[in-house]
């Protein structure tokens, strides 16, 4: 006997793994007794993380490669194993950074572990979403659990302020997004991203009513998915909420809903609406023109170290959506492996700061880091190494990215991008560069320096994983390289 | 029907005006739960039940409640009426003027001689061709039957990912408002049922 969704579950075994084992996760955190919570924390640190080693398992090893799942609404190609690869990394390294931090700063909720699977769970099925609905449902998903995370020190001005802020203008650009959506499926009356590519094959520049009407639907969209990635004229609450939510949840903000929402992006544009590329082109060159220049001038302002690295992820939105902006394969492949360089040096970056922690608490000023070299050598060479990939300083990781992100906005005549992205990587080693000096030419002070804490074991092998990353990649390229092209030839 | 029509609009209208009109904000309250009413009707003539039952349930149900409610603890004091509505009457009377315009000729030319069955089954337009609904010959469906068939089947992932919203959403509450400071006084139900009346008054001396 056949039935309807006989072979989908078989696709969608890692997720439905995820979802089984928060769902244990979650009982036995109600069900552990109450005044021990912050060694159960610990626990389900340690089984959060299985799951997700496992899910990522489960992931890699699936036959299934190419399948659209639960009719029409769900897809599984290339991009999507990618991605959903480079979420569990991140989500497992935010895991390994909380070990330590949690004691830390006395939060015993284990509804933090809970959260951060869920949203790892729902930013895994928006990668696969393949109609308007089910992408909205998971982006509604994911962003109601980080709005959460945002607010979880309820006691801190600063976290509330981050989490009804992140609210009100999250649930802002989903309105836009639903309004685009809608606008768009009052048009043609699907909501299907292959239907609506299909449905506009060849109409493109042709018909001038209903390009001037999709397009209306088209800049909802955008705006929309640009407020989410927070891109320039849409990032103003970006660093406010960096710097009020935890700084976990800093890391896993400026990371994994990052790498969902460019594969979303990508999918939406280059699936659906690739039609109309001379469109959607001006607005991702803008978008992205701005938040080259916005995230390097605007970091020249900041004193505080958590805003600096928000306005440094505007900075790196900004030159992946030049990739978008091409319009070409080679874009996509330069998004992949720009996505997954930043992910490594943003870890590193987080990981580093984590470490900074002294008796006194966490440091939040730049100011923090003067004299880092007198008082713990590696971290500051550890640092000083990730700012200057961040730059995109030759030998390193950073400058293979930004590299083949540049030569794809050249190939595809795009020399203003290319020229700009130069000019302000330049603006931001400015910045970069100032934190160096104040790490190592600064004069010591009369004041005594204060102690950092001993670095836990986890948040050590996370450094050292990601520095040797950052310093290796650009010896041996090639399997990235050739990961990437795959993710990318799914779009062929 | 449409004596029905007329008299959910003429209500559901009147009972807006009220919504801004009326002195006590609980009262605007009252009436706005009324509009609501009114045009979960207008929606249930023209066949959207299922749309109809969700509107009375979300906002009747959930929303004009904790209106209700807020407005209650805010203690807002029945407000003075010394101000004339005159004031207000250029602008606000202008863009009324601008969209009632815009609905009385998008009305006009656009949708009401299409619908043919506004105009009755006896209606024969000499402009318009007769076609046969085909959908009309068909075992019809209501609405709730309808999407209840479809969300169960092929977009029962729709229906899971809901179910997750709300799982997000109830864990969210709970870990946002719960305090587990010893210091937050609770409700002991033991305590409270094991409670004898005579000890528990006691007269002072």
């Amino acid at each position: 006997m056949f039935y309807l969704f006989e072979s989908d579950f078989l696709g969608l075994i890692p997720e439905t793994f995820l979802l089984l084992g928060l769902s244990a996760l979650l009982g036995y955190g109600v069900w552990y007794e109450k005044g021990r919570e912050s060694d159960m924390t610990s626990h389900q640190l340690w089984i959060g993380g299985l799951c997700l080693v496992f899910t990522f398992i489960l992931l890699c090893e699936s036959p299934l490669m190419n399948m659209i799942l639960c009719y029409n609404t769900l897809i599984i190609d290339g991009m999507s194993a990618f991605l959903k690869s480079l979420i569990l990394i991140s989500t497992l390294c935010i895991f390994g950074l909380s070990f330590a931090y949690l004691p830390q700063e006395r939060i015993k909720a284990f509804e933090f572990i809970i959260l951060l699977l869920l949203a790892t769970l729902s930013l895994m099925l928006m990668v696969s979403s393949y109609d308007f609905i089910s992408l909205y449902l998971a982006i509604e998903f994911q962003s109601l659990g980080l709005y959460v995370l945002a607010a979880l020190k309820r006691d801190n001005e600063y976290s509330t302020e981050a989490g009804l802020k992140y609210f009100v203008l999250g649930a802002f650009s989903s309105g836009f997004l639903l309004f685009g959506a809608s606008l768009i499926y009052g048009l043609t009356g699907t909501t299907n991203f292959e239907d609506l590519g299909l449905l506009f094959t060849g109409v493109g520049p042709t018909d001038l009513f209903t390009q001037g009407s999709i397009v209306v639907g088209l800049l909802f969209l955008s705006v929309a998915f640009l407020f989410k990635v927070s891109a320039a004229p849409f990032h103003m609450w970006s660093p406010d909420v960096y710097e009020g939510a935890p700084t976990v949840i800093t890391a896993f903000f400026s990371i994994a809903p990052k790498l969902a929402l460019f594969g979303v992006l990508i999918r939406v544009f280059y699936l659906g609406f690739f039609d109309f590329l001379f469109s959607w082109q001006q607005i991702f060159f803008f978008c992205s023109l701005a938040s080259m220049v916005f995230g390097s001038f605007g970091a020249l302002g900041q004193v505080k170290i958590k805003r600096l690295l928000a306005f440094s992820s505007i900075g790196h939105v900004g030159y992946m959506l030049i990739g978008l902006a091409t319009g070409t394969l080679q874009g996509l492949q330069g998004i992949f492996l720009y996505l997954l360089v930043y992910m490594i040096m943003t870890i590193n970056a987080f990981s580093v700061v984590l470490s900074l922690r002294t008796r006194e608490g966490e440091p939040k000023f730049l100011l923090d880091l003067k004299n880092l070299n007198l008082k713990s050598p590696i971290l500051a060479i550890t640092l000083s190494i990730t700012l200057f990939s961040m730059a995109g300083i030759p030998p390193l990781a950073g400058f293979l990215s930004k590299f083949y992100l540049f030569f794809a906005a050249l190939d595809a005549s795009l020399y203003s991008l290319a020229i700009l992205g130069v000019l302000s990587s330049v603006i931001s080693c400015f910045y970069y560069i100032s934190l160096i000096k104040l790490m190592y030419f600064h004069k010591a002070d009369e004041v005594e320096l204060k102690p950092i804490l001993p670095i836990d074991s986890q948040k050590g092998l996370l450094l050292g994983l990601s520095f040797f990353g950052i310093l290796f990649i650009f010896l041996y390229p090639s399997p990235f390289f050739l990961l990437s092209h795959a993710a990318a030839l799914s779009f062929s | 029907m449409n004596l029905f029509l007329a008299a959910f609009a003429a209500l559901g209208i009147s009972s807006s005006i009220m919504v801004i009109r009326a002195n006590n904000p609980v009262y605007s309250v009252l009436y706005l739960i009324l509009v609501f009413v009114n045009v979960s009707g207008i929606l249930i003539l023209q066949g959207l039940d299922f749309f109809a039952m969700i509107f009375l349930v979300v906002y009747v149900g959930a929303i004009a409640v904790l209106f209700l409610f807020v407005v209650m603890m805010l203690n807002i004091k029945v407000e003075e009426k010394q101000e004339s509505m005159l004031r207000y009457l250029p602008v606000g009377g202008g863009i009324g003027l601008i969209f009632f315009l815009e609905v009385v000729i998008g009305l006009d030319k656009e949708f009401v001689p299409l619908n043919l069955l506004s105009l009755g089954p006896s209606y024969e337009s000499e402009i318009l061709p007769e076609y046969l609904h085909w959908g009309e010959t068909l075992a019809q469906k209501t609405g709730i039957e309808a999407i209840g068939q479809v969300i169960y089947t092929y977009y029962f992932y729709y229906f899971f990912m809901a179910s997750f919203i709300l799982l997000v959403a109830m864990i969210g509450a709970i870990l946002l408002t719960l305090h587990n400071d010893p210091k937050v006084k609770r409700q002991e139900v033991f305590e409270q049922n094991a409670r004898e009346f005579s000890r528990t008054i006691q007269k002072a001396s």
